[in-house]
């Protein structure tokens, strides 16, 4: 991983953060917000491996943190994200030519951080209800998935562009 | 093998960053580092969410509806309408129009009238999988909005501010959990307090008194804070739903089905300037000392 790849990555990321409270939170699909960023982290994920996954948790969760609207309790969005992109970089580590693996894995990704958040919430500020959450679920599985069939192309394809790496080469930083 | 535990310890190291934030943030009060971390971050974020939001804006507006492709001056004139139809709501909600005038000057109506409103767009809006509901307006502490100021748009109330920076404030949505509202049923004065479920169409309202009349269709109203902050008086909030009134509770609940549509929010109005406090009636005589609205503030 040289700087230029990682300033991409955190571009990109930074991008999302700013676009999902302007654009996709008013779409209004019934449920879940589309979430772009976890589709993003997921897709560097799948293409550079666990560590990249779990930075890039790692600035996101603190870039949410800190963009209104919301004023969540610091740290608990990149305890989550941190989490997802790891699992999702060790998940995607063996390649795979199949198409929906990657989207399955998104999904599960989605599903794991609504109940991870709902967790979170739930202790540190107030429960949940278990009814909001299995409304979200369902939804945020179904969008994200279908995100992910246009951002995991353009992830890899922006990836490839910048060069190759080895596999040894990522889990170097 | 080397490499397996390097993975490990970036992991640790990040999850360990992490919940360190989170410990602070929790034990740090107002003006410790991390808060005013965020409200630097704020301060130029919410231009750029602006700026951004008024590049996209347009292309957004011109495929899902042409009527928003407007100027200045059409949103001018949505703003009297909003006003209008925001007294008219006011005037119009009680069911017994004979006694419209005794009522108005109960609920303060007549006094709504020298509020002042400052009118904001709504940049940002929270996820909804967040288990919180917040939005972003383009108008700050310049426009002489602080934190705890009322927010409503012609529907009816949508909320209160909370942080502000000087061409943004942050707005809790009444439906948000930690949403908490001193109501009364419009015509009947009955008092109570309205919360947030985390429910984007539905909020609970609790009545003081559990042998008070409650019916479906009743008409809630804010009933008004000290200085109108957080909340001014007789703004509408939402009809009741349903009644449940369960027994050795010393409360009667009901379901709230807010006036608000807060999934299409896009022009709101923030109160920056209550009624001048002689122009408002007390509300009752033996009181009027201690200021009955005050245990209201959360």
């Amino acid at each position: 991983m040289n700087l230029l790849r990682w300033l991409v990555v955190i571009l990109s990321i930074f991008i999302a953060v700013i676009l999902q409270p302007i654009l996709l939170t008013r779409l209004n699909f019934p449920g879940a917000t589309v979430d772009l960023i976890l589709v993003l982290i997921c897709a560097w994920a799948i293409a550079k491996g666990p560590i990249v996954g779990a930075s890039a948790g790692f600035i996101a969760g603190l870039l949410i943190d800190l963009t209104p609207p919301t004023e969540p309790i610091m740290g608990l969005n990149s305890f989550a994200l941190v989490l997802i992109g790891f699992v999702v970089g060790l998940l995607g580590v063996k390649p795979s030519k199949s198409f929906f693996r990657p989207l399955l894995i998104v999904a599960f990704a989605s599903v794991v951080l609504i109940m991870l958040k709902a967790a979170l919430t739930s202790i540190f500020e107030s429960p949940v209800a278990f009814s909001r959450v299995s409304e979200l679920l369902f939804t945020q599985a179904i969008y994200t998935s279908l995100l992910a069939v246009f951002v995991i192309p353009l992830v890899t394809w922006l990836d490839r562009k910048l060069g190759p790496t080895s596999r040894a080469d990522e889990l170097r930083l | 093998m080397r490499d397996n535990g390097r993975v490990r310890a970036v992991l640790a190291v990040l999850l360990l960053v992490s919940l360190t934030l989170t410990i602070i943030d929790i034990r740090s009060s107002e003006g410790a580092l991390l808060k005013t971390l965020r409200a630097t971050s704020a301060n130029v974020l919410a231009p750029l969410q602006e700026g951004v939001f008024n590049v996209v804006n347009p292309i957004r507006d011109f495929f899902t509806n042409y009527s928003e492709l407007v100027n200045a001056r059409q949103r001018a004139r949505e703003l009297e309408a909003q006003n209008v139809e925001l007294q008219e709501k006011l005037k119009t909600s009680d069911d017994a129009r004979r006694r419209a005038s005794e009522l108005d000057a109960l609920l303060d109506i007549a006094a709504l009238g020298s509020y002042r409103v400052v009118p904001a767009r709504v940049i940002a809006i929270g996820p909804k999988q967040d288990f919180s509901w917040s939005i972003t307006i383009d108008a700050g502490s310049s426009d002489g909005i602080t934190s705890n100021m009322t927010v409503l748009n012609g529907q009816g109330l949508i909320g209160r501010t909370s942080s502000v920076t000087p061409d943004s404030a942050n707005v809790v949505l009444l439906i948000d959990k930690s949403s908490r509202v001193g109501a009364r049923i419009s015509g009947r004065g009955e008092l109570g307090f309205a919360s947030g479920e985390d429910l984007p169409d539905e909020i609970q309202f609790e009545l003081f008194d559990p042998i008070a009349n409650l019916e479906v269709n009743d008409i809630l109203l804010t009933w008004g804070s000290e200085d109108g902050q957080p909340f001014a008086a007789g703004i509408p909030i939402g009809r009741v739903v349903s009644v449940q009134s369960k027994p050795g509770l010393l409360t009667k609940s009901a379901r709230i089905s807010p006036f608000v549509n807060f999934s299409s929010l896009d022009l709101v109005g923030v109160v920056i300037e209550s009624p001048r406090t002689d122009a408002r009636p007390v509300i009752s005589p033996t009181t009027s000392n201690q200021e009955p609205q005050a245990e209201q503030s959360e």
